[in-house]
């Protein structure tokens, strides 16, 4: 509980740190806010006197630092401030569309463990035959697909050829098909062979041996003995996976029609929302920051060892 | 190894075979329709799909605008309209006149109910339009303010707006300046009076409307109408080709042959908005070319537009060098006479001012090559492809060397334009009213009680434009305001060539063959779905 304690006091650094580089690279960038604002809803190019006095509305007529201590201390407080652009709070926005993008995301990471483990091994205890290299090929297809080129495709030979599934758009489970697919073929394809390679050192390990030797097929030895060490490396690949997930798949959300965070921040970007897109890096960077310490937590449930030499130094290090 | 490549070979054949296949189709095929529902049977308890673009509306405060901005879907209505053919007409108000020095008088409809049950009336349109408008910055575009409405009778009010304004009814229009029922929302339930009620709208996702049996006016021909967002214009494409949607906004031009070929119709509206180069006259080294007018006229005798209209914008629009559309300037647009596409006499233009061309090509003086760095980003670099290539190429015959440079957004477009990084600005504007003189007063005046902007800064034609547009600002008359503006836009591209016009775009939609009486509306903003039905199977 104190490891635990800890770990989530020492989140609020990271995040203040990357709070406080957004907020410095968004206003860094070129372009006016409330410009912005002005031209979307107005459908005109403002005036000089409209932009001086929505730069007073949004605050933004103080400096850089003084703008940034009034966030953090809202922030501090629960409140995000106001979206510029759809004059929500950032909170009930964000709200609104992180349980879309959990949809997507426990889906496309549950097909993703789905393909990847059984390929893996798959691809590990047939190594270098037929079916590793078919494996291997289509994790490098995978792997380096772009997820816009996929997800048309996938687009226009299931909804738009076959008609099996809506081109976009949140409805019944079918039209989970496409956006879940898109978004899991390409952490399958990197666990893939992640877990191929991890499994390819476990096997030459003595204890393998021992099994294959007290009769255990090569099945039912990785699976009792050899996966549960694989875990712990797979893990960690897994949660980078994840996280970038829970961040949003901007592609995949725009394209799928998809009300998700990372179609969120992209509008934050482009239209230049600078309270939405605060809110935005920081859920980003508390989802990483949570599935490292859930990580963190498991590995100790995983391998038993690691939680005894936490124990001895005082926390799973 | 090498099965390997053998495999990854075929499985990508396999994939981009598939993937280029065709498509659906357009539900009926053969010859394009116009569209028209004569001596066709509706199905008057269809649901109409729609595929539009990203999701803009405002949600919250005087700006809110579910509903009705940017996208339409007749919920609420305006006291006048604009047809197809930028002329205003009558709607909530049946007739207006201007009572010097700045009173407007609206007579209004009478008989017509919000959807709540709530009598449109003189009070009504108080609250629900002009106080809504008066708490916006300036009171909005018709400049209303807390005491502008002044209650004739039950169905008259005079509207006098805080400054000076004799182009109210070509402003009001717009659908932000559309009658909410007083007390009601317009952020989240908006009740208006049009021919179509709020149902329900999921941010991002979509916004459903239904037929209003109660609408003073013809019915509408559709029980409901699903408006689906696809920021996506691919994903747009393909939701109409697979039958999730019956009209798309919208349509990519170079998609519109395949889908004419696919047996949908395709429907342009006529000009409504402009692509066009803003020119840096007032800019510093490296950016300082083009002060000489001599290189600015040759830039634009250079541009051949009749190709780039037949070419790269498929036939989808006009050569018209009038910067906004010619039916807002109404027969004035005849006085902009514009700069012919005349290379060979760019060439002696140039070869005139000293610019000798090099082994390369390319055009030199002085030992400095004539290079133009061309920025394309408004509403975005991705919308205006591949123009800027166009426009490249036809300098490049001329000797000029251009440097393309596209920004991501509207945002860092506009920031390289206020600080005067560039030589030629290329961006599509829009025009949403029939306010003739609204955009060149806006983006080019510099006269008294002017607050020029970044496009001021970089292309104000100067004295003469002000001299010649100032009359529009004050003359009540149409016809004279549109006088006056022609006059001043023929400154400002033929005389001073501060602006170089390339196009005027035409809104392009495309839909199924079963979608009957659509007008394709060249603003967007002023689509009217109320003659709009699908064909009964």
């Amino acid at each position: 509980m104190a490891y635990v304690l800890r770990r989530c006091l020492l989140v609020i650094p990271t995040l203040l740190g990357i709070s406080f580089l957004a907020f410095a690279m968004a206003n860094l960038a070129p372009g006016d806010p409330a410009t912005e604002f002005l031209r979307r809803i107005s459908d005109r190019q403002p005036t000089p006197e409209e932009v001086r006095q929505v730069r007073e509305e949004l605050r933004l007529d103080r400096s850089i630092v003084e703008q940034y201590v009034a966030w953090v201390g809202r922030a501090a407080q629960g409140d995000l401030g106001i979206s510029y652009s759809t004059r929500r709070p950032v909170t009930t926005e964000l709200g609104h569309r992180i349980p879309f993008t959990l949809q997507l995301t426990v889906l496309a990471a549950g097909l993703a463990l789905l393909i990847a483990l059984p390929l893996g091994i798959v691809s590990a205890l047939y190594r270098n035959r037929l079916v590793d290299q078919l494996a291997r090929v289509t994790s490098l297809a995978g792997a380096s697909m772009p997820s816009f080129w996929l997800g048309l495709s996938l687009i226009v030979l299931f909804a738009v050829r076959w008609s099996m599934v809506p081109v976009a758009g949140r409805g019944g489970l079918d039209s989970y098909v496409l956006p879940v697919v898109t978004l899991a073929v390409a952490p399958a394809a990197v666990l893939s062979r992640f877990t191929r390679s991890t499994m390819l050192e476990i096997l030459d390990d003595d204890y393998m041996r021992t099994a294959h030797a007290k009769g255990l097929s090569a099945w039912r030895a990785v699976i009792t003995h050899g996966l549960r060490n694989a875990l712990v490396p797979l893990l960690t690949a897994f949660s980078i996976s994840l996280g970038h997930l829970l961040s949003g798949a901007v592609i995949v959300e725009t394209i799928f029609v998809w009300p998700g965070v990372g179609k969120l921040g992209l509008d934050a970007i482009q239209q230049r929302d600078y309270p939405m897109l605060q809110g935005f890096v920081l859920y980003a960077g508390a989802a990483f920051a949570a599935i490292n310490l859930l990580v963190d937590l498991a590995y100790g449930a995983i391998d038993p060892r690691i939680a005894a030499a936490g124990r001895g130094t005082g926390g799973t290090e | 190894m090498r099965t390997i490549r053998r495999i990854t070979a075929v499985l990508i054949m396999a994939l981009v075979a598939a993937a280029c296949g065709g498509g659906g189709d357009g539900d009926g095929g053969g010859a394009a329709q116009t569209g028209q529902n004569a001596e066709v049977t509706l199905n008057e308890n269809a649901e109409l799909k729609v595929g539009f673009v990203d999701d803009q509306y405002v949600l919250e405060g005087p700006d809110a605008s579910l509903g009705a901005y940017p996208l339409n879907t007749n919920v609420l209505e305006t006291l006048t309209y604009l047809d197809a053919e930028y002329k205003v007409q009558p709607r909530l108000a049946e007739r207006w006149e201007f009572r010097p020095p700045n009173t407007w008088r609206f007579y209004l409809r009478r008989g017509v109910t919000f959807h709540d049950g709530q009598a449109w009336n003189a009070q009504a349109a108080k609250a629900g339009i002009f106080d809504r408008v008066a708490q916006r910055r300036g009171g909005g575009t018709i400049r209303a303010g807390a005491n502008s409405v002044a209650i004739v009778d039950e169905y008259t009010l005079d509207f006098t707006p805080i400054s000076p304004n004799v182009r109210v009814p070509e402003q009001i229009v717009h659908p932000n300046n559309a009658a909410i029922a007083p007390g009601s929302d317009a952020g989240r339930r908006p009740v208006g009076t049009g021919p179509f009620k709020f149902v329900e709208y999921l941010p991002k996702e979509r916004i459903v409307v239904e037929r209003n049996a109660t609408y003073w006016g013809e019915k509408a021909k559709v029980a409901r109408i699903n408006f689906r967002f696809y920021p996506d214009s691919n994903a747009r494409l393909l939701a109409l080709q697979a039958g999730d949607i019956d009209l798309a906004y919208q349509i990519p031009r170079d998609d519109v042959k395949g889908l004419r070929d696919r047996g949908f119709t395709i429907a342009n509206s006529t000009v409504g908005a402009y692509r066009g180069m803003f020119v840096n006259q007032f800019g510093e080294a490296p950016f300082d070319l083009l002060k000489d007018p001599v290189l600015r006229k040759a830039v634009s005798m250079s541009i051949d537009r009749k190709a780039l209209v037949d070419g790269v914008l498929s036939g989808l629009a006009t050569g018209d060098q009038t910067f906004i559309p010619p039916s807002v300037i109404g027969s004035s647009a005849s006085v902009i006479t514009g700069i012919p596409h005349d290379p060979g006499q760019a060439r002696f233009l140039l070869d005139q001012a000293g610019w000798r061309v090099g082994s390369d090509g390319i055009r030199e003086k002085g030992g400095r090559k004539l290079k133009l760095v061309l920025v394309s980003g408004f509403p975005s670099a991705e919308a205006l492809r591949p123009t800027p290539t166009f426009v490249q190429s036809e300098l490049k015959k001329a000797g000029i060397d251009v440097e393309i440079q596209e920004r991501p957004d509207a945002a860092s477009f506009q920031s390289l334009m206020t600080e005067k990084r560039g030589d030629l600005f290329i961006e599509e504007g829009n025009q949403n009213d029939a306010n003739v003189g609204f955009l060149p007063i806006l983006l080019l005046y510099t006269g008294p009680g002017s607050s020029p902007g970044p496009y001021a800064g970089i292309s104000a034609p100067g004295a003469t434009f002000n001299q010649l547009i100032e009359p529009s600002i004050s003359e009540p008359d149409l016809a004279k305001a549109q006088l006056s503006v022609a006059r001043a836009l023929n400154e400002l591209i033929t005389v001073q060539a501060t602006f170089i016009p390339l196009a005027g775009i035409y809104r392009i939609y495309g839909m199924k063959n079963t979608v009957k009486g659509f007008t394709p509306h060249p603003s967007f903003l002023n689509v009217s779905w109320l003659g709009v039905g699908v064909a009964a199977r």
